[in-house]
């Protein structure tokens, strides 16, 4: 049996990525139930004028899952335990040596027992150089920094490296020249190296051609130069233009291979540097869907709109036909587990007992199907009448505008028998908002009352139109390989894991997804977790930068 | 004339005097006195492509009106042209008004990218690093438009879902019968990102050709293999022909209805390896298609790169037809490689006003652009000076840009680069822009090339030495010949390829000296498909392939001199027949470019007779003789040796190429039949040739369709049937044993109903009324239906995903067969799926366990779940490995002719799972999986 409590006793741990959603219930885990950890030292990026120090204690431990157990620590401890515990190293993954300057990493040295490494920009289609620096280049430094300093590693990844698939993906499947569309072993048309070799190349000549563009302006007339109106304007053009090629750069490279967005795409390429990485000990945690709280700090604890949180806001907001296969289970982990996971994976890297890596799904034991799932939601809608609140307007003109009564049953259709009913409210919705504009002028001209009242009504439309399209770009860009794949990720490892600690660990850091009541935890922790913690705004920007 | 005055009267009449005044000139008189409004064109009056040109500019400039391009090559009667110019009154054509304008790329072109491997990935880097750089400047009639990479690259991927949605399968061919349009790009990339293979063929021109068109593309389409044709709307009715005609085809359909549906980003198929079956036009024999793969293609384009020294900063232009490898790969490839903007206009647009080429050539500033000698010839000849000056939107015409004018596809012409120049060198055209180059459809494109930046080099040599010897002789420069041949160089093969010369012996010659040219090299074809005896006639041992060419070295560069099948010999001597026909072509009344010579073998003589072929709108006996004369004369004259046979036929006797060269062999093998002077009938009798000569054919189509859906149908119906009626009685059945029996029996029943077949090997491994575990892959939907018909025991089913691909009825039967949740309280309800199986096992149920995979996941990429290897190993149940195969063909819509389908059920030996821990489990998992993937690989 492994005590973990012992094994933190004995190394010291270095965290990267603490003031991420899952990496602060780390943390907070960490704090609550092994307080007796030797030494944590954590990597703060400077942000925003605030020193990574002061960083760390405001944005960190001064948020609300943590302010509680700060509390306790200090009331128990006395004020000064963490500040003498904890080490806040100002630096970024991104940098060469994590940003470190020659002589902390040379006072880290032979110090830390094993590397976190949370870090990792969660954005599904960003330009492909943003992605690479913090899923590929920081995974090179994190390396570089472990091996340099004698630690082992512990990586978060995530499950969804395997790129779209149908059914069961085995924990024991090869990390290295891995990609979705692999045929088998002795298929070794992927090198990682060299297809890192390559995006480099590219997104270098897209910068210089970027440059070149802009140093020569063959666009612009001596008189336009003149400007500088003009010439600001370009270069906020050339500049846009340059994002978005680096963002479907990104694309083509993750679809040309298989992967389903640029994030999955440079995880998986982050996870086969750390397999490449010669006399380096680690373990790579791929958990699924990380959701709200289902114990700790407190149940439904949720922050920055998650992967489900626009199923959950488009389920209340009473969508009823949905694209999606019924038999679908969902893969969804609570962030606490993953939390405790990672840690029981920490201890057992430190105590040479672990596996190369760890799958944390639920579905495998205990699956929610979708079809169960939207029901519940879509009942708890019409329970809480949550679409009713001061817009009566807008249900009737829906129920108008696309036939569907909104009391109806949920149904389940093909996105191509959606699609044409999608594509029918906008016209819907754009012819009423011409005739609309056309009373209004009509109006106008005839000097009749009326105007105030129906530039309100096209602003409903408006707004209308608009939901309905974000609802579109949702189910068109970022649901499908969620909803549409049957994927069932094999947690054994974990499993096997959990059964390797001492039983007074099991306590502390349980791993027990298969006793998960998912109605309770969907009504009572994930949907109200989502209306106290997240914004609707928050969700929704989120959803269009996906 | 004031335009809006004209009477309808005076126009026809006018229109017949300039027709007249052609015909006239053009030597026949007798035509021009017979001519009524509605003459046909080609039958009555001979009036061929290039002299609907001349018509075109002389009724413009008659009337100062301006006609749609079509026009030229559409119109069949003089009346056709009155009404198109009392249209362009109506109309108030005048000059028109250009809205597309060509814009420069701001920026220059990437690297190439060296390291690709297919076209797709070519497309695929472009498309990332420079999305909406303009790719294509699509010109039509007035207007135009600009694809840019990402644009083609998306509508490429949806046509290619297109595809698979109508079940396009890897490595299947499709034909593009498709003219230069957006359509064809998308279509042909759309092929290759299904995985198929493009067959481009060239689209049907004109209607009074539709009979000879159809029975030529059949015979290529037929040898092909088609499963789909992508054509446009307005030759349905040809389209339907050939889908009646041709056995392998599914469907006949057009780029709009494949793009319907979803756009889905790219398809995750493996490309074929071959990227183009190229059918020559070449002049001999049946239609060979050449097979060109992506390393081909790739190869032949980094060559010619190479050779031009392309520059990031070059624009291309091209006209010639996308159908053939110049126009392909040449142009429209070799462009989309380099990142090199290419203005594409159609080969139509440049016959019916080759000037257009040169605008587009001024217009777009271009550096490149490849042309066969005839469109030179054309543009030096043909286009009156007032369309060369100034345009309507201003500017004078500047072919300064132009650094590389190729020159290739059909024998380069002295003269013609002597014209050209000459006529365009106030337009800022170099001399030594020209490159003279030689390549082949079996070399892909190209096979050598001269240096750039040089005038092309000349070689006279003497004609007497060279007929009877072929050895080739240069006259001194000082003393003019006037009976000297003269040749242009061609420069040296491409990297990395090799050209020879040898004799009849296979021994190489001297320098001056012509031979065979052989070649190999990374571009060179590796034969033609479905066609190995053509393939061995051209193959050498030692890699060589022969071009069929004739040629000699001289001063290191090769100087291609004729094609070998058309060589007459004729008296010990070695005649060229371009050399007969062009000293034919000056005798008056002959019809330039519709001549052909060649040798014929007489059977009484046993020796070779040569026989000029030449097409003449003379119908007086008296003009008929003459002008025999005055051939025989002529080439006596130029060649010192008269022909043996002068044969005068009517216009559009002789077949040519669709890129309208001669096909001297074709009419030989008339000529000797008897049958040249076959006339050409209306289009509509055409038509109804085709489709009663098809009837038969259409016929057998319908009845197998009828036949095929009768089959559909009824095997729904029993198979529904018996599961429905079943699916009732296993549900009623008291034991959980019992229920698995009867779904056996109807399993069995459904499968005999249906005339299925299924072959089953090594079920006496299967442990009889004990508890086991059975592994098996997914191989189709049906894989629980065709398991429970051929194993000796029942079974019930580990994991109910397995019943979500079966039709209703099928789920309906076999529901009760998964392994029942646990009776218990708690979370998850029903206990985990290795709780339910452990239960299960306990009870002494065989149970099986599917992979956890789509159906046709081969066993190697299938996920195995490690719940039954569990419950086995504590339960200590053996572990039987079961491999299947062709089960997706058990009422497969997909029917491939001959061979009834079969699934297949193989049982491989015992295996014991170890029961020690965690790790032990994955070990029995790899060697399970490993005993499936032997038995899904067994040979029969």
């Amino acid at each position: 049996m492994t005590d973990i409590a012992e094994v933190f006793h004995q190394n010291e741990l270095f965290l990267t990525g603490a003031n991420g959603f899952l990496g602060k219930v780390l943390l907070g885990t960490l704090l609550d139930r092994y307080p007796g950890f030797a030494h944590l030292h954590i990597l703060v990026r400077p942000r925003r004028g605030l020193l990574a120090c002061d960083r760390f204690f405001s944005e960190v431990l001064g948020s609300p899952p943590l302010v509680p157990i700060v509390e306790k620590i200090t009331a128990q401890r006395g004020k000064d335990f963490l500040r003498e515990k904890i080490t806040v190293w100002s630096g970024d993954v991104g940098e060469p040596n994590l940003g470190l300057d020659a002589s902390a990493a040379e006072r880290l040295r032979g110090r830390v027992g094993a590397v976190i490494n949370s870090a990792g920009l969660v954005e599904f289609f960003p330009p492909v150089d943003a992605s690479f620096r913090s899923n590929v280049d920081g995974v090179e430094h994190v390396v570089a920094f472990a091996k340099g300093a004698g630690a082992k590693l512990v990586h978060v990844s995530t499950c969804y490296v395997c790129g779209t698939r149908d059914g069961l993906v085995e924990e024991t499947e090869p990390i290295l020249g891995f990609y979705p569309r692999r045929k088998g072993l002795e298929d070794t048309s992927f090198n990682h190296a060299e297809e890192i070799r390559y995006v480099r190349a590219l997104i270098r000549q897209i910068h210089d051609s970027s440059l070149r563009l802009r140093s020569g302006s063959p666009t612009l007339t001596g008189a336009e130069a003149r400007t500088g109106v003009a010439a600001s304007g370009a270069e906020n053009g050339t500049s846009r233009e340059l994002a978005e090629r680096l963002v479907t750069l990104g694309k083509h490279r993750a679809a040309s291979w298989g992967w389903v967005n640029t994030y999955t795409y440079t995880k998986s390429l982050g996870e086969q540097i750390i397999a490449a990485a010669e006399s380096l000990d680690y373990a790579i945690v791929r958990p699924a869907i990380v959701e709200s709280a289902l114990r700790f700090p407190f149940p439904g604890w949720i922050e920055g709109g998650r992967t489900a949180t626009p199923l959950v806001l488009m389920a209340l907001d009473g969508m009823k036909e949905w694209p999606v296969r019924e038999d679908t289970p969902l893969e969804v982990v609570p962030v606490d587990l993953v939390a405790s996971a990672i840690l029981m994976v920490t201890a057992l890297l430190l105590d040479s007992r672990s596996e190369r890596l760890y799958q944390l799904g639920s579905a495998d034991v205990n699956p929610i199907h979708l079809g169960p799932l939207v029901s519940l939601l879509s009942e708890q809608s019409r329970k809480r009448e949550y679409n009713n609140h001061a817009r009566t307007a807008v249900p009737y003109v829906v129920r108008k505008l696309t036939g569907a009564p909104s009391d109806s049953r949920v149904r389940f259709v093909t996105a191509e028998e959606l699609r044409p009913r999608r594509e029918r409210l906008q016209k819907r919705i754009g012819r009423a908002e011409d005739i609309l504009a056309a009373t209004r002028r009509m109006l106008a001209v005839a000097r009749l009352p009326g105007t105030s009242s129906l530039a309100g009504w096209s602003t409903t439309l408006r707004t209308l139109g608009l939901q309905a399209s974000f609802r579109d770009q949702t189910l068109d860009q970022y649901l499908p390989f969620v909803l549409h794949y049957r994927y069932i990720f094999e947690s054994e490892n974990i499993r096997a894991a959990f059964a390797l600690i001492s039983e007074n660990d099991r306590k502390l850091v349980p791993w027990d997804p298969e006793r998960i009541e998912w109605k309770d935890y969907w009504v009572n922790h994930q949907v109200r977790g989502i209306q106290k913690w997240i914004q609707p705004e928050t969700a929704r920007n989120w959803t269009v930068r996906v | 004339m004031a335009p809006n005055e004209v009477g309808e009267g005076t126009v026809e009449k006018q229109t017949l005097e300039v027709f007249r005044e052609l015909l006239a000139e053009l030597g026949s008189p007798r035509a021009a006195e017979g001519i009524s409004m509605n003459s046909s064109l080609d039958r009555d009056l001979g009036l061929g492509s290039l002299e609907r040109v001349e018509l075109l500019v002389r009724l413009e400039f008659r009337f100062h009106t301006r006609f749609r391009e079509e026009i030229a090559q559409q119109a069949e009667t003089p009346s056709d042209w009155a009404r198109a110019i009392l249209d362009g009154y109506k109309s108030g054509s005048d000059a028109p008004k250009r809205g597309y304008r060509i814009v420069q790329p701001t920026r220059e072109a990437p690297p190439p990218p060296d390291s690709a491997r297919t076209l797709i990935e070519v497309l695929r880097r472009q498309a990332e690093i420079e999305p909406e750089r303009v790719h294509i400047h699509l010109l039509e009639e007035d207007s135009g438009q600009d694809i840019s990479y990402r644009q083609l690259f998306e509508t490429a991927s949806s046509v290619a879902w297109g595809l698979l949605a109508r079940g396009l399968r890897p490595n299947e061919t499709v034909a593009l019968m498709l003219p230069t349009c957006a359509d064809f790009f998308d279509a042909y990339f759309g092929i290759l990102l299904a995985g198929g293979i493009p067959v481009p063929i060239y689209p049907p021109a004109r209607p009074n050709q539709f009979e000879e068109y159809v029975r030529r593309q059949v015979g290529i389409l037929r040898n092909a293999e088609v499963r789909f044709l992508i054509s446009f709307d307005r030759v349905k009715a040809i389209s339907e022909i050939m889908r009646v005609s041709i056995p392998s085809l599914v469907a006949a359909t057009t780029v709009a209805a494949l793009r319907e549906g979803a756009s889905r980003g790219a398809p995750a198929v493996e490309p074929a390896e071959i990227a183009t079956l190229q059918y020559t036009s070449g002049s001999t024999g049946d239609p060979k298609g050449v097979v060109l793969t992506h390393a081909n293609l790739l190869a032949n384009i980094r060559g010619i790169g190479w050779a031009v020294k392309v520059r990031p900063t070059d624009i291309g232009v091209s006209w010639l037809p996308l159908y053939h490898d110049m126009g392909l790969i040449g142009s429209w490839l070799f462009c989309l490689y380099y990142a090199v903007p290419i203005t594409i206009l159609s080969p139509l647009a440049f016959l019916s006003r080759p000037e257009r080429w040169l605008w587009a050539l001024s217009n777009s500033k271009s550096t490149l652009c490849p042309a066969p000698n005839f469109a030179y010839e054309l543009c030096a000849r043909k286009i009156p000076d007032s369309a060369l000056e100034g345009s309507a939107g201003g500017g004078q015409l500047d072919l300064s840009p132009w650094r590389v004018a190729i020159n290739a596809g059909e024998p380069v012409l002295p003269d013609t680069l002597a014209h050209f120049a000459q006529r365009f060198a106030k337009y800022g055209f170099h001399a030594e822009s020209f490159v003279p180059c030689y390549g082949l459809a079996e070399s892909s494109v190209a096979l050598a090339f001269p240096p750039t930046n040089r005038r092309p080099v000349i070689d006279s040599i003497r004609r007497q030495e060279f007929q009877s010897e072929g050895r080739a002789i240069p006259v001194p420069r000082t003393r003019h010949d006037p009976k000297a041949i003269r040749f242009v160089a061609n420069g040296k093969p491409l990297p990395g390829h090799e050209i020879r010369i040898v004799d009849e012996e296979g021994e190489l010659v001297d320098e001056r000296v012509q031979g065979r040219l052989f070649f190999r090299g990374p571009s060179m074809t590796s034969g033609y498909y479905g066609n190995l005896k053509a393939t061995a006639e051209i193959m050498t041992e030692e890699g060589w392939m022969d071009s069929g060419d004739l040629a000699y070295w001289a001063k290191g560069e090769i100087f291609v001199t004729g094609r070998r099948k058309d060589c007459i010999i004729k008296s010990g001597r070695n005649i060229v027949p371009q050399e007969v026909e062009s000293a034919t072509a000056d005798v008056a009344g002959v019809r330039r470019g519709c001549i052909a010579a060649f040798g014929s073998v007489d059977a009484a003589t046993g020796t070779e007779r040569m026989v000029v072929v030449a097409e003449t709108r003379a119908t007086a006996r008296n003009d008929i003789l003459r002008i025999e004369a005055a051939v025989v004369k002529g080439v006596d004259d130029r060649l010192g040796i008269p022909p043996d046979k002068v044969v005068l036929v009517p216009p559009h006797s002789i077949p040519k190429t669709s890129s309208g060269k001669i096909r001297r062999n074709e009419t030989r093998i008339l000529y000797e039949s008897g049958q040249l002077r076959a006339g050409k009938r209306p289009p509509w009798v055409q038509l109804l040739r085709l489709w009663l000569g098809n009837l038969g054919n259409w016929t057998r189509l319908k009845v197998r369709h009828a036949a095929s859906w009768i089959r559909r149908e009824y095997q729904n119906a029993a198979l529904s049937m018996t599961a429905a009626v079943s699916g009732l009685f296993v549900r009623l059945m008291p034991g959980k044993k019992a229920a698995a029996r009867l779904a056996q029996i109807a399993s069995r029943l459904a499968l005999a109903l249906t005339g299925q077949r299924v072959k089953v090997m090594g079920t006496e491994a299967i442990p009889l009324g004990k508890p086991a575990v059975l592994m098996a892959n997914r191989a189709g939907a049906l894989d629980p239906l065709v398991l429970a018909a051929s194993l000796p025991a029942p079974f019930l089913i580990a994991d109910s995903s397995v019943l979500s691909k079966l039709p209703r009825e099928l789920r309906f039967m076999f529901r009760p067969l998964v392994v029942q949740p646990l009776q218990r309280n708690g979370v998850p309800p029903g206990g985990t799926l290795r709780e339910r199986v452990r239960e299960a096992l306990g009870s002494g149920f065989a149970i099986v366990a599917f992979a956890d995979a789509p159906p046709g996941t081969p066993p190697q990429a299938s996920g195995f779940r490690l719940d039954a290897i569990d419950a086995a190993a504590r339960a200590s149940a053996p572990i039987v490995p079961v491999g299947l195969r062709g089960t997706e063909s058990v009422f497969g819509a997909h029917r491939h002719p001959g061979g009834a389908p079969h699934a297949e059920v193989l049982v491989g030996g015992v295996i014991r799972p170890e029961v020690n821990g965690h790790r032990a489990l994955t070990e029995s998992r790899q060697r399970i999986r490993e005993a499936i993937v032997r038995l899904c690989e067994k040979e029969n």
